[in-house]
């Protein structure tokens, strides 16, 4: 037996201190019933002559004290978390808990907990490790800890509409010793086709699966492209639909939004095999949510959602002080429009001119005030690396350095620096008419690609798809937002952009009703909490009996 | 009058109960003069019916009473002069201290009907009777009441009796010797627990000039707690005048060091009866009061 709470040395050395406590309380302090006598000055005078009651004095009422002791220690055994010692084999166990999206349907990731907490429980503590099914295989549970920390812990734990990273983890699982088993809690289907990835020597058994939802339906893809039509600012979309049984659902069964108001698409296109398109919707940065109508026991895949690309004209403002060249490279610009200055997004001037806006800017400047021909700012810390290591998207590998530089008389050089918002400084001599950057072709390039850095214009985003990376159109598009590749974790928002589960492998195994093994408890068929049920149902049945006693009277 | 008063009444008015009374009297061995014509005797001459002895014959005595047949022998007129009756000053004192209201059978109730028998005696015999409560002060209820008409009011008087505080019996007796009243006869009911003890009891009971009856409440168990069955262990004893209960721990040390108090407080009393030429009453409040007034008080068995 080992006791989860203290340990047994705690233990027994809170029982020990229990009893010292309850023998003082006994002695030093009795419970007085009330006497009605009108002689109470005899008694007191009777009193005055005994002697004083001393703490070494005759020791009464032993039943009563050991009646208090059984329900104390029976309280604080319990406490101590007793549990039946599990069977020792020497061989490890790890468990995995993989709260994808199998487990999301309602109770069924309560019931996976429940079951994980009663295996570990059963397991030796030296010899039990627990994971977490996210995309780092986040250790709940070390060798060695009590598992009272894992109930704690697995209260943080939920569900997330995403497949499963089970089959990875087991891959990235080295080689372990003969006998080691992995538990694992999720989708039969996941356990199946992840179990042949198993390391050599490792068994891989069930701890608790999932129930199928036999006539599940769902949403497997959404994604968004330029409108084929050509017409500028449209898009594409492409919805996918699957049903575990029958046809797939129809259009009709489609409910579309757009900013959360009801969206009635003019046409929908059927592709075949249960795909639809919705053709020149406006891309002007909404997110378009499709939710498949009923209810199927499943409902993760039940809705998708995408923020589709803001494709409409970045409104740039003129202000004093913007070099004819550059006006005209603007004017010649269709994916700009010019604005006055309280509707822009973007302010192009001299510092005098942008410096009382609050909007992020193109600063003609000079080489007093700006020791680098090329200074950004960017205000994220972190995004800095990010800019250095895309300048190239700006154009300015295609320009001539060296000859601008002979021009002015003054070496050419860039420089990002951290700032309140975003801000792109250029000397103001490098648009001057007879200046080789003002002729070289890449001047409208570095235009373009700087105001759209600054006016935060996404890139095209075609999917974003829980548990997938990022779809990086930034050698598209410009200069990215976010550096990297970054999985997609969950079916929330990144960029205040949506993620949708959309995997039909998922959608298909929350219906699979195939023949599954049985899953048997680890530690055999008693509960390894047996002890500390016992241990309360005693200390309530002491109780009840000493309430029972003391209501006739018969102890102190 | 409450609900609990009125219960009370009707419970101490009860005519079988006073039935039981006309046996009994109270008699004084010679009241003292200058009261009402009764029926006690008195030093007093005058009229009545017990012939005392002869005197000479002075202008204004009443001819009638003039012995013919000794003028005949003697030559001398005489008259004849009688013991005159009068009545007799009771004062009776009942214990209203919350002591007496405590236990689950509270002595008050028995108390009470004894105080009764006791008033519709005096109220037969047409004594003058005063009814007076204690507690924490001493309370004059009524005051020179005779006949049977008082026993109503006695009874009235004593079932709106309620608690009244802590025993101060020598405090008031102190104040009924201060009130130089006519000499009489003092009765008090009470359990005697007064928690200054019993000692300035008696001292006080000894500056009375009255005769003395003492009735005193009592119960079996106050002279063997061992009869209660609820008292043992760690108790609270709880006489309803202390602000907190006296924590016990019964042990038979503790049993046999409070029946050698009660024998002393039972011995100082009887010693100061004996002393005194008072009379002293016990009372069991578990038992009809009238069995137990009767052996003393019938048919003047007793003489004050």
């Amino acid at each position: 037996m080992s006791f989860a709470t203290f340990g047994l040395a705690g233990t027994i050395a809170g029982a020990l201190a229990l009893v010292a406590l309850l023998y003082l309380l006994q002695r030093l302090r009795a419970r007085r019933r009330v006497v009605h006598l009108p002689a109470a000055a005899l008694w007191a005078q009777a009193m005055r002559e005994a002697p004083a009651r001393a703490l070494g004095g005759r020791f009464r009422h032993w039943l009563a004290f050991a009646l208090i002791v059984a329900i104390a220690l029976a309280l604080w055994l319990a406490a101590a978390h007793p549990q039946a010692a599990p069977a020792e084999t020497g061989a490890s166990r790890r468990f995995y808990l993989d709260n994808s999206a199998l487990l999301a349907p309602a109770g069924e990731l309560a019931r996976a907990k429940r079951a994980l907490l009663a295996d570990v429980r059963a397991t030796p503590a030296q010899r039990r490790a627990v994971f977490l099914g996210d995309a780092a295989g986040t250790r709940l549970l070390a060798p060695g800890e009590s598992d009272s920390l894992l109930a704690r812990r697995l209260d943080l734990v939920t569900a997330e509409a995403r497949p499963s990273g089970f089959g990875a983890w087991l891959r990235r699982t080295g080689e372990s010793g003969p006998g080691d088993t992995i538990r694992y809690y999720g989708g039969w289907p996941v356990l199946r086709d992840a179990t042949p990835a198993a390391p050599r020597g490792t068994a891989v058994q069930p701890g608790y699966l999932a129930r199928a939802v036999p006539d599940n339906r769902g949403i497997v893809a959404l994604g968004a492209t330029p409108a084929r039509s050509g017409m500028a600012g449209r898009a594409d979309i492409l919805v996918a639909v699957a049903a575990a049984r029958g046809e797939s659902p129809s259009p009709s069964a489609l409910r579309w939004t757009l900013d959360g108001k009801p969206f009635a698409p003019t046409s929908v296109e059927n592709a075949g095999g249960g795909q639809y398109l919705v053709r020149n919707v406006a891309a002007t940065g909404q997110v378009l949510q499709v939710t498949l109508a009923g209810n199927d026991g499943f409902p993760q895949d039940d809705a998708a959602a995408l923020r589709l690309p803001d494709r409409t004209p970045l409104r740039v403002a003129l202000l004093g002080g913007t070099p004819d060249v550059v006006r005209a490279a603007i004017a010649a610009d269709g994916g700009l429009t010019i604005v006055p200055a309280a509707s822009a997004q973007v302010a192009i001037g001299d510092a005098g001119a942008t410096g009382s806006l609050a909007l992020p800017a193109l600063v003609f400047t000079d080489p007093a005030r700006q020791g680098r021909a090329f200074a950004f700012a960017e205000p994220d810390n972190a995004a800095k690396g990010a800019l250095a290591d895309r300048l190239d998207e700006l154009g300015l590998a295609q320009v001539d350095a060296s000859a601008i530089a002979d021009a002015l008389g003054k070496p050419i050089g860039v420089d990002i620096t951290q700032g309140a918002r975003r801000r792109v400084g250029v000397w103001r001599a490098l648009f001057a008419p007879d200046s080789p950057f003002a002729l070289d072709a890449a001047m409208p390039i570095f235009l373009a690609q700087s105001l759209r850095w600054l006016g935060n214009a996404d890139g095209w985003r075609p999917y974003a798809k829980a548990g997938a990376p990022i779809p990086d159109q930034s050698r598209l598009y410009g200069l990215p937002d976010r550096a990297g590749a970054d999985l997609l974790g969950v079916a929330t928002r990144i960029d205040a952009a949506p993620v949708a589960l959309t995997d039909r492998a998922v959608t298909l195994a929350a219906a699979d009703t195939s023949a599954r093994p049985a899953v048997a408890p680890e530690g055999g068929a008693l509960p390894a909490d047996l002890p500390f049920v016992l241990l309360v149902l005693a200390a309530g049945l002491l109780l009840a009996a000493e309430w029972w006693l003391l209501q006739r009277g018969l102890i102190a | 009058m409450t609900d609990v008063a009125s219960a009370r009444f009707e419970a101490l008015f009860d005519p079988a109960f006073l039935a039981r009374v006309n046996a009994m009297t109270l008699r004084i061995a010679a009241a003292q003069k200058g009261g009402r014509l009764a029926e006690q005797r008195t030093t007093a001459r005058g009229q009545g019916s017990d012939f005392a002895d002869f005197k000479p014959y002075v202008a204004g005595d009443d001819l009638r009473a003039i012995d013919w047949n000794i003028y005949r022998r003697l030559g001398k007129t005489f008259v004849r002069v009688f013991e005159e009756r009068q009545d007799l000053p009771v004062y009776l004192m009942l214990d209203a201290s919350r002591s007496m209201f405590a236990e689950a059978a509270p002595r008050i109730d028995p108390a009470m009907r004894t105080a009764l028998a006791l008033a519709a005696t005096v109220a037969r015999q047409h004594d003058a009777l005063s009814l007076l409560s204690f507690g924490d002060d001493l309370a004059t209820r009524l005051r020179n009441m005779s006949g049977k008409g008082a026993i109503v009011q006695v009874a009235r008087a004593l079932s709106e009796q309620a608690p009244a505080g802590g025993t101060a019996l020598a405090a008031a007796l102190t104040h009924l010797a201060a009130m130089r009243l006519r000499r009489g006869l003092v009765v008090i009911v009470s359990d005697f627990f007064d928690d200054d003890g019993l000692e300035g009891v008696l001292q006080a009971l000894g500056r009375l000039p009255h005769r003395l009856l003492l009735v005193q409440m009592t119960r079996a168990s106050d002279a063997d707690p061992t009869l209660l069955h609820d008292l043992y262990g760690d108790v609270s004893i709880e006489d309803g005048e202390r602000e907190a209960g006296l924590s016990v721990t019964i042990t038979d040390e503790l049993i046999a060091r409070y029946r050698a108090a009660y024998r002393g407080f039972t011995d100082a009393l009887d010693g100061f009866v004996q002393q005194r030429g008072a009379t002293l009453i016990r009372v069991d409040a578990d038992r009809d009061v009238i069995d137990q007034l009767s052996p003393v008080l019938a048919n003047g068995s007793i003489v004050l």
